[in-house]
């Protein structure tokens, strides 16, 4: 196990050129901290962000409710130290635009630790939005909702944020938090417009009249800074609220197109009603990564293939709609047998043979990522 | 088809291949991997002159008759392409639901995604939407031995398994030929509106753009020309040593808000307002600016990138500028003041100067750059001279993971062979 947690400097601000210069043991929120007298802060802004660390949201090519309108970690990269599986040190990128050669930077984002381990990384800062501004918007079905997330998406405005909680989700997060959410309803989404103060009106006009015309049961626009970050807060913290409502639990992160949200969130729902499993659900709607998460007592005989069962054909639903395994959590081990149902054979040699030119001999994180004939200590 | 007059760097192609979909393009790869073959991608050919000297003649696998959408969902905001399909016919495309594919690297007309990606062309929209790495989401691709593979989907966040998509990114040709590719797209704004400005220097220019992202601004380009550049751009009189465009892409009120902030900014910072364009104009404006650097007037040309650190760019600036005058040559400078690149070209009578002057000035500027902490890579230049020059100039450690790389790929060195950086 090699921690990281001791390498927790930022090394420098560089406005002028936008970039930050970190260790891989910051965490996330330190450094928007940081940037943030200057107006500036850097954008991935995965909801764990208080407590990820920058090497982690490499590895994981993270993402956060605003990797919608802004990107994923991937996106706010530009050089990266790493130290190899033989020990040596490498310069990955340049802090200058365009390095020349391959994109290596790109290729170690998201990686999983099996390339190497960051030891230093030059990230991209944003300017932060003049404004930003909140809409709260309740629906008596996920349809309608999902609806309205589509029809946002095609209208030619991007949300800096785009998120859905089901109703068991508002019903965990009321409990915990008393939030003041609307209840009794089946769905609601968070849409954050930010940018040009003169841009946001007519923006969040339109997007309301599209959530009215979706079937919105009840809209709210938050009229102070207290009443966003309020919203925010209990998005936020919603998945750690699901904690006091069962003893386990297992969280998707599958991603599908768009247009095929509606679609593939009824049959989600379903296939968790055949079986019995109660679902609460998070969603980058956005984006069309989803987070249901399946409520359960491991203690009951077989529930374990069971719940795998479901979470297997629960993939399967998003992969046969042109989705795919993972947005942002990654395949780890635990997934890395399903990426036959995304990859042919070659495709899946490709990935190999990018491994193989890193860390040839499996010496950083083995058995993750690929199917197990693929690793060779197998 | 055979009698092309098909040239890479004055490198006849024995024979050209047009594959029309991509299982042809797959069994035309794996019979000249099967004999040995090496072959070179070509899309519209508007980048051959990008890249050192091939190490042998190559069959040329043109792309031209692989083009076409392959499928177009305008409520997902993504679009897929065969590889060899022009940017200008994507870019109508997409017009018709009002959207758009935010690159714009030279020569649209010509271009195809298949080159923009390989050779991972950009141009002034990178300052807000970036470059082929932030659009590109999904890929088909054929490897030097005639194997398809694809990577990614029709998806805005994607993390199964290694990002492939980033890797055949601006590897020119030289890991497989692709046959399609998907991009995330973005609406248009409902209003464009362009500022010029004319500053002394390009110190003056670039500190400008400070101020303009200090008070909040949020500009679709901020592109430096040197007078030079901007006359043979609007073919008016030069108005200034250097001229700062803006353009501002959102809806009509917000534009017009910037524009009147940045005419308050650039009073008080010395700039003097040359020109203001709207919507109509400046896109028109905007299609010719990204093809400037690429149009010459016929005589010998010299094209550089350089790539510094922002507190170096205006030397860097001057340096290129007394590169021009030393050379007598007519000189164009174009700054992505965003991201502190500088093309340089530089045009002078057919053979004034011998290899030895030209390689010892780009070796002047490589060292220029490299103590500014960027690099300068040689995109266009006589080909006798490229004998001589790696025109990457890329000297990193990690050019030894790069050639693993492309080892693992093509073990035998079929593709595209000695173009990419350290002759790989």
């Amino acid at each position: 196990m090699l921690s990281l947690t001791r390498m927790k400097s930022i090394l420098e601000l560089d406005f002028e050129n936008r970039q930050a210069v970190v260790q891989p043991g910051v965490i996330n929120l330190d450094v928007s901290r940081a940037a943030a007298p200057a107006g500036y802060y850097f954008a991935p802004d995965p909801s764990s962000q208080m407590v990820s660390t920058i090497g982690g949201n490499l590895a994981e090519n993270a993402g956060g409710p605003h990797c919608l309108k802004y990107g994923t970690t991937t996106n706010h990269v530009t050089a990266l130290e790493v130290v190899l599986p033989s020990g040596n040190i490498m310069e990955l990128g340049s802090r200058a635009s365009d390095c020349p050669g391959y994109d290596l930077v790109g290729v170690f984002t998201g990686s999983e630790g099996t390339l190497g381990v960051v030891t230093r990384a030059v990230l991209k800062l944003s300017r932060l939005p003049q404004s930003a501004k909140t809409l709260l918007a309740a629906f008596g079905s996920l349809k309608d909702a999902c609806d309205a997330v589509s029809s946002i998406i095609a209208c030619g405005i991007i949300p800096a944020a785009l998120e859905m909680m089901d109703r068991r989700m508002i019903a965990a997060v009321e409990a915990a938090r008393n939030a003041g959410l609307p209840t009794n309803v089946d769905a609601v989404l968070i849409i954050e417009l930010d940018g040009l103060t003169a841009a946001l009106p007519q923006q969040a006009d339109h997007v309301a009249n599209l959530c009215l015309q979706s079937g919105c049961k009840e809209l709210r626009v938050a009229k102070s800074e207290e009443e966003r970050q309020a919203i925010w807060k209990s998005r936020k913290e919603a998945f750690g609220t699901v904690g006091r409502m069962t003893r386990d639990l297992y969280m998707h992160d599958a991603v599908v197109p768009r247009n095929r949200l509606s679609d593939v969130v009824s049959r989600i729902y379903e296939c968790a009603d055949r079986a019995g499993v109660p679902l609460a659900s998070l969603a980058h709607a956005g984006d069309g990564n989803l987070h249901p998460i399946l409520l359960f007592d491991i203690r009951k005989e077989g529930e374990e293939e069971r719940i795998m069962s479901l979470v297997h054909e629960m993939l399967k639903i998003c992969v046969d709609a042109g989705g795919t395994l993972s947005g942002e959590h990654g395949i780890g081990s635990e997934k890395c047998e399903y990426m036959d149902m995304l990859f042919s054979a070659a495709d899946l040699t490709a990935m190999q043979r990018l491994r193989v030119a890193f860390n040839p001999d499996e010496l950083c994180n083995p058995g993750k990522i690929l199917p197990s004939r693929f690793h060779s200590y197998c | 088809m055979t009698g092309s007059i098909l040239e890479i760097d004055n490198i006849g192609v024995p024979r050209e291949e047009t594959p029309e979909s991509p299982r042809e393009l797959a069994r035309i790869m794996r019979e000249l991997h099967d004999a040995g073959t090496p072959m070179a991608a070509v899309g519209g050919g508007t980048k051959l002159h990008i890249g050192n000297l091939l190490r042998s003649a190559c069959v040329a696998v043109r792309t031209g008759r692989l083009s076409g959408i392959v499928e177009y969902e305008p409520d997902n905001l993504t679009v897929s392409v065969l590889a060899g399909t022009p940017l200008l016919e994507l870019q109508e495309t997409l017009r018709a639901h009002n959207q758009f594919l935010p690159l714009d690297p030279p020569l649209a007309e010509r271009a195809t995604l298949g080159g923009i990606v390989a050779c991972n062309s950009s141009g002034p929209l990178r300052f807000r939407y970036g470059t082929v790495r932030d659009m590109l989401i999904g890929i088909g691709i054929v490897h030097a031995d005639g194997t398809p593979t694809k990577a990614g989907g029709k998806l805005v966040k994607n993390v199964s398994g290694y990002d492939m998509c980033k890797l055949y990114t601006g590897s020119l040709g030289t890991l497989g030929i692709f046959s399609d590719l998907t991009f995330r797209v973005q609406p248009r704004s409902d209003a464009v509106a362009t500022v010029m400005l004319g500053y002394v220097s390009l110190r003056e220019a670039l500190e400008a753009t400070q101020a303009i992202l200090r008070a909040d601004l949020t500009p679709d380009a901020l592109e430096a020309l040197s007078g030079s550049a901007f006359a043979q751009l609007t073919g008016d009189a030069p108005v200034a040593p250097w001229v700062l465009l803006v353009r501002f892409g959102e809806a009509d009120g917000a534009v017009r808000w910037q524009v009147d902030r940045l005419r308050e900014i650039a009073s008080a910072g010395g700039g003097k307002i040359a020109n203001a364009l709207g919507t109509q104009e400046s896109e028109e404006f905007w299609g010719r600016a990204a093809s400037a650097r690429e149009n010459g007037n016929g005589a010998e040309p010299l094209l550089v990138k350089c790539s510094v650190m922002y507190k170096s760019a205006p030397d860097t600036g001057q340096f290129m500028a007394d590169l021009g005058d030393r050379l007598q040559a007519r000189t164009l400078l174009y700054c992505h003041c965003g991201s502190c690149i500088l093309y340089g070209r530089y045009e002078w009578p057919q053979g004034a100067y011998t290899e030895d002057v030209l390689l010892r000035e780009i070796a002047a500027l490589r060292r220029h750059c490299a103590a500014a902490g960027g690099h300068a890579v040689v995109e266009k230049i006589r080909s006798d001279v490229k004998r001589s020059l790696d025109v990457w100039g890329y000297q990193g450690p990690a050019i030894e993971l790069m050639r693993r790389i492309k080892h693992e790929f093509d073990p035998d060195g079929l593709l595209n062979p000695g173009r990419f950086v350290g002759g790989i």
